[in-house]
């Protein structure tokens, strides 16, 4: 009989589950695909109907059901740090235990009410040993130092693990309140950007800028010499406030915080637009530049201590923090470890795979599998029933079966922009040629094209490359330890002088690009697509951003795809082996 | 999803209080003593409220209060 184990993370964002069966990762998704809210927090419940459906079994049949990480242990710290933030806390404290008295503090009765799964078979993982799981078991490593970074677990902001064959073990942490993910949120909120969402327009912002706020950013973030790193929480108000991380004291020293929405035009912060445009968006990029230097710093200080205490050739990270592809880079590139691994969902969507995987190998004492090598391991449709709802809609779909890619191929070597979706979603924040939009790479005009006609997004982010791996090293320098990060776009890469002028739309500002690197064995169709697109034009890359619009989850199915395709300036849809074009 | 599995209304009330008891076994354990009065009262109030809405006649009354 085969062990079903069912991981869950919710509660708090990106809920998600993920099932293994004999140790073998059968399917995981986020419920944000389901229910078509972003970050969507609550019991991920019809993610796991699509799990259990997936593998064909029902939920008496689930051996294990493990929730990512221990509310009771939670719980303790909101008390615990309550009473010593008394009375600043006294205005959060409220509406905490409303949500925890409430809700969240009954978790196993709700857990088996929500997923029908008996008390007996329910356990509870710790949040960052369900991150380190995550990174080391996915890994192809045998033995590997394991760093999570993130905002917060139950008490754990930072630790360090040693994985060795199908054991992790705690080396290390650093505990709330002083937190390396928090401190980025922070910062996030003063730039005028949603905390876990804008963090990612935080690291594209810093390109535009310079580290110039160094005196008066680095008292905030200090690195400790033993290895660890302290917050100046003066400046901060993250551990008692309900929602704000930071206010007037942080305002003090930086100077005023953006208002949210305000433009942030390149060309303003390249020096056109009004003087006072050109100053407030400069300062807003340099204290950008400067948060994410001391980010990247702190993750190679952390990771030299990994390296003197843990040893080994390896290092697996996890974490929100990990999802920062800049600092990956310089990780890989400057940092001592021979190869970084970081696994596709980093983020907290991730604990639920790291928790069923912990069950599996550590509670349950198996040996390690194979390592993750494809993210295509979420919702998929049948092409029969695709095709019964495009012609629902009045897609009127062409049926170009096996030539998809090609085809697709020569839809962008004559400009158009496709939406591009095949077999399963991606696991994780990343399309990586499942659910993709897909581009010309060539002209800069096509990225503004994309961000305003497509995306409907700011117009200094930038847009990823991806290249097939056998021309990845003529177009991109990307080091020797970066190798596996960049299969899942989760490391940036420096874009090779000569291939600049043949990359307009994928080259941000400062050279780099958070490309992705494609190979025949895990992506056939993608690769064909692109090598053929190679072909036709000389370069084997495509521009590839996420297949949603602003505000809203990536698409999951042929629905939510021509829910895309119609409010938007896209010129061509394929859903597997069907193509719809825009009625002209 | 399942419905033979769904625990009942008694077996959640007791899964329930094993909670509250593992809360406080837990708190025992990190010696955190302290904090079990804050603890109990905080369960108490849970617990009087989660009656209280149950009241037809009261329920309206607790959801203007919070």
């Amino acid at each position: 009989m085969p062990t079903y184990v069912l991981g869950v993370s919710a509660l708090y964002h990106d809920a998600a589950v993920a099932l293994v069966c004999d140790g073998v990762v059968v399917a995981a998704v986020q419920e944000e695909r389901f229910s078509r809210l972003k970050h969507d927090a609550s019991l991920p419940v019809r993610s796991a109907k699509w799990c259990l459906d997936r593998a064909g079994i029902t939920a008496d049949q689930v051996d294990w059901l493990v929730f990512y990480e221990k509310p009771l242990r939670k719980f303790e710290r909101i008390l615990t740090n309550a009473v010593a933030t008394f009375p600043r806390s006294s205005g959060a404290f409220p509406r905490q235990m409303r949500a925890w008295l409430g809700d969240k503090l009954w978790l196993r009765g709700n857990l088996c009410a929500a997923f029908g799964v008996r008390p007996e078979r329910v356990l509870f993982s710790e949040h960052h040993l369900s991150h380190a799981a995550s990174a080391f078991y996915c890994s192809p490593h045998a033995e590997a130092a394991i760093l999570c970074l993130d905002g917060v677990g139950e008490w754990a902001t930072t630790s360090l693990w040693r994985g060795r064959g199908s054991e992790i073990e705690p080396v290390a942490e650093v505990r709330w309140p002083h937190s390396l993910g928090l401190y980025y949120s922070a910062i996030t909120a003063h730039l005028g950007f949603a905390v876990n969402e804008g963090e990612f327009k935080v690291m594209g912002m810093a390109a535009y800028g310079v580290p110039r706020f160094r005196a008066e950013m680095d008292p905030l973030l200090h690195l400790e010499p033993g290895g660890g790193f302290s917050i100046d929480m003066d400046k901060f108000s993250w551990h008692w406030h309900a929602s704000e991380a930071a206010g007037a004291k942080l305002q003090a020293i930086l100077g005023p915080s953006r208002f949210p929405g305000t433009p942030f035009t390149p060309t303003a912060a390249a020096g056109e637009g009004s003087p006072r445009e050109v100053e407030e968006c400069q300062r807003y990029a340099d204290i950008a530049a400067t948060a994410q230097a001391q980010i990247e710093e702190a993750v190679l200080h952390l990771a030299r201590h990994a390296k003197s205490t843990v040893g080994g050739d390896a290092i697996c990270l996890a974490g929100g923090v990990a999802l920062n592809s800049v600092a990956n880079h310089r990780l890989a590139s400057e940092g001592p470890f021979a190869s970084v691994w970081v696994q596709p969902a980093a983020g907290d969507a991730g604990g639920a795979l790291g928790a069923a995987l912990w069950v599996w190998h550590s509670v349950l004492g198996n040996p390690r599998g194979a390592a993750m090598r494809r993210a295509d391991i979420g919702r998929d449709t049948p092409i029969a029933r695709s095709r019964e709802i495009l012609e629902d809609l009045g897609g009127r779909p062409e049926d170009v079966g096996e030539s998809a890619p090609e085809r697709a191929a020569e839809d962008l070597a004559a400009g158009r922009v496709i939406g591009w979706m095949n077999g399963r979603c991606e696991w994780g924040p990343r399309a990586l040629g499942h659910r993709s939009i897909l581009a010309d790479p060539r002209e800069a005009a096509t990225r503004d094209l994309v961000n305003q006609r497509i995306k409907y997004r700011e117009p200094f982010r930038p847009f990823a490359p991806s290249v097939v791996a056998e021309a990845a090293d003529r177009y991109f320098d990307i080091p020797a330890a970066a190798a596996a990060p960049v299969r899942f776009m989760l490391a940036t890469a420096v874009v090779r002088d000569e291939a600049k002028a043949q990359l307009g739309a994928v080259t941000h500002v400062d050279g780099s690009a958070r490309v992705q690197v494609v190979d025949a064995d895990s992506s056939p169709e993608y690769h064909r697509l692109i090598t053929r697109f190679g072909e036709l034009t000389g370069v084997p890359v495509v521009l590839n951003t996420s297949f949603n619009l602003k505000g809203e989850p990536v698409v999951s199915t042929p629905v939510d795809a021509m829910a895309s395709f119609t409010r938007s300036g896209l010129d061509v849809l394929y859903i597997d082996g069907l193509r719809v074009e825009r009625p002209k | 999803m399942s419905e033979s599995s769904t625990p009942s209304a008694t077996e959640t009330w007791l899964l329930r209080f094993g909670t509250a008891g593992a809360l406080v076994a837990m708190l025992g354990r990190g010696k955190r003593w302290w904090m079990v009065p804050l603890v109990l009262v905080l369960l108490l109030v849970s617990v009087g409220l989660l009656f209280l809405t149950n009241l037809p006649y009261l329920a309206p009354f607790i959801y203007m209060v919070f």
